[in-house]
């Protein structure tokens, strides 16, 4: 009987894991293969030895939009770019979804809104978004250059639409790179990603 | 390229729509999806007294507005008031909402209807013979997508005396909405949440089985939003399980949240929380 008990626990236990997020930080972030919007195939495996952002994207969702017509995005897609961050840019939304491009919309829209990602990674299946449990748009994670997630979470501290939050915000993604440039843990290392859901297939 | 300046175009007309929205103050406004009104429920100001007013929203059938806790996606309404002086206004009286799904989130929010009380306390002594409140509501109304809104709104009221004043043709709203807003959880209740590995067992001892309850938490990293909640009645009440977030990094001591019971009736309730090691074991001779 107890041993019957026990094994119902285990199973019990191992749905709950397979049921728990995708992916855990402190552990090493899944390797993925993705298609860029010029046709360039990456995978994660690829940049070992360097720091990676991933952002989810969606130029329609308000939240989204704030970082972009504040210029925040970009803002910090540049500073850690120039600093040796790959920094990629990624689109789950289904195929007549909200935030659904083809390769020629999105590089027409970075040009236009001076986004400066190292690749825009175009994930309309939502593979990608799955692998990794994206929520929201925007959601961020950071990987390390030993491939350990370490942050995964909302952009910054101020959950809202209102582009007049940016200024006073904390911006854990920024935060989360210092800190391990440094050789520190990262204090905060996991949040609620705040924005709209993300536009998957149903 | 045609394609995208025709989108500019009217992207700008978009903004010129909402300058024109904010330049025009008016006790009710509308936008595609939202209609906003300010309300209140009496037809006069008594001075001295607390006065209830409110942001009533009518939405477009589909349409949503959130919750103090949004849940998984978007962001509550907030309101910034333009009041006379020494007229002070409380915090919003959120109605228990509803779970609306959003694609693989769980979203909490009102549809279709929503009136967000605010008591406005009046000081003893009024000059003026009218009073005018103003607020500017701003709120994100969402369906598939989402649109941030905002807009400025005026209600004039005359000041009376207490042996004058009646209710307003909005007084009936107030009422029913007051029967929304979650009460402090009665005294005999017994509320605890067993923590066990991945969920919390919230127990909530009436006194009698209770046959549904809806939890909403108003932390917003305490239990995954989207994952079902188990409801299992029994004689003294009921218990509901959770799903821990996955956000949740350090052992939390109490489970908060508002308790949507069988009846509609919602309560606010701390469930303190309790380790449960092997609560099997009492049933061993």
């Amino acid at each position: 009987m107890k041993r019957l008990r026990f094994l119902a626990v285990l199973v019990l236990s191992a749905l709950f894991a397979v049921c728990a997020q995708a992916v855990q930080v402190g552990t090493p972030a899944p390797d993925f293969t993705a298609t860029d919007t010029h046709g360039q195939v990456h995978s994660l495996s690829e940049y070992k030895g360097k720091f990676v952002v991933l952002e989810w994207h969606n130029r329609e969702c308000p939240f989204t939009r704030k970082h972009y017509e504040s210029g925040n995005m970009q803002k910090l897609q540049r500073e850690w770019t120039s600093r040796g961050v790959i920094w990629f840019t990624v689109i789950s939304s289904a195929p007549g979804q909200q935030g659904y491009v083809t390769a020629d919309e999105e590089n027409a829209y970075v040009e236009r809104m001076k986004a400066d990602p190292t690749a825009v990674l175009l994930d309309p299946t939502g593979k990608l978004g799955h692998l990794y449990g994206a929520k929201t748009t925007p959601h961020m994670f950071v990987i390390n250059p030993e491939g350990i997630l370490i942050y995964d979470g909302a952009i910054d501290n101020k959950p809202t639409t209102d582009l007049d939050d940016i200024p006073g915000a904390r911006n854990y993604v920024s935060e989360a790179l210092e800190e391990a440039m440094a050789g520190k843990s990262v204090s905060v290392p996991t949040t609620r990603p705040y924005g709209c859901s993300v536009k998957y297939a149903h | 390229m045609r394609r995208r300046l025709n989108w500019n175009f009217v992207l700008t007309g978009l903004i010129a729509l909402q300058a024109t929205t904010l330049i025009c103050r008016a006790a009710s406004a509308s936008s595609p999806h939202a209609k906003v009104d300010l309300i209140s429920e009496a037809n006069a100001i008594q001075p001295g007294r607390i006065l209830r007013v409110g942001l009533h929203f009518t939405l477009e059938k589909g349409w949503h507005i959130y919750w103090i806790n949004p849940g998984d996606s978007g962001e509550p309404p907030r309101i910034q008031w333009q009041l006379p002086a020494g007229f002070r206004a409380g915090a919003i009286q959120w109605p228990a909402p509803r779970r609306i799904p959003d694609h693989s989130l769980m979203d909490y929010g009102y549809e279709e209807e929503a009136l967000l009380i605010v008591p406005i306390s009046i000081p003893s002594r009024l000059q003026s013979h009218e009073i005018k409140l103003g607020a500017t509501a701003k709120w994100l109304v969402c369906r598939d997508s989402c649109i941030p809104e905002q807009t400025n709104l005026d209600l004039s009221l005359p000041v009376r005396d207490a042996g004058s004043q009646s209710g307003s043709p909005w007084h009936r709203l107030f009422v029913t909405t007051q029967e929304h807003i979650p009460k402090p959880a009665p005294k005999q209740w017994k509320l605890r949440a067993l923590a066990e590995k991945d969920r919390f067992i919230l127990e909530v001892r009436t006194g009698k089985p209770e046959r549904q309850a809806v939890f909403f938490p108003l932390e917003p990293d305490q239990i995954e939003n989207a994952a079902p909640q188990e409801v299992s009645s029994y004689s003294g009440g009921v218990r509901i399980s959770l799903r821990k977030s996955d956000q949740l990094m350090q052992p939390i001591s109490t489970l908060r949240g508002v308790i949507v019971m069988n009846s509609g009736q919602a309560y606010v309730i701390a469930a303190p929380i309790a380790q449960s090691n092997s609560p099997k074991r009492r049933n061993r001779p």
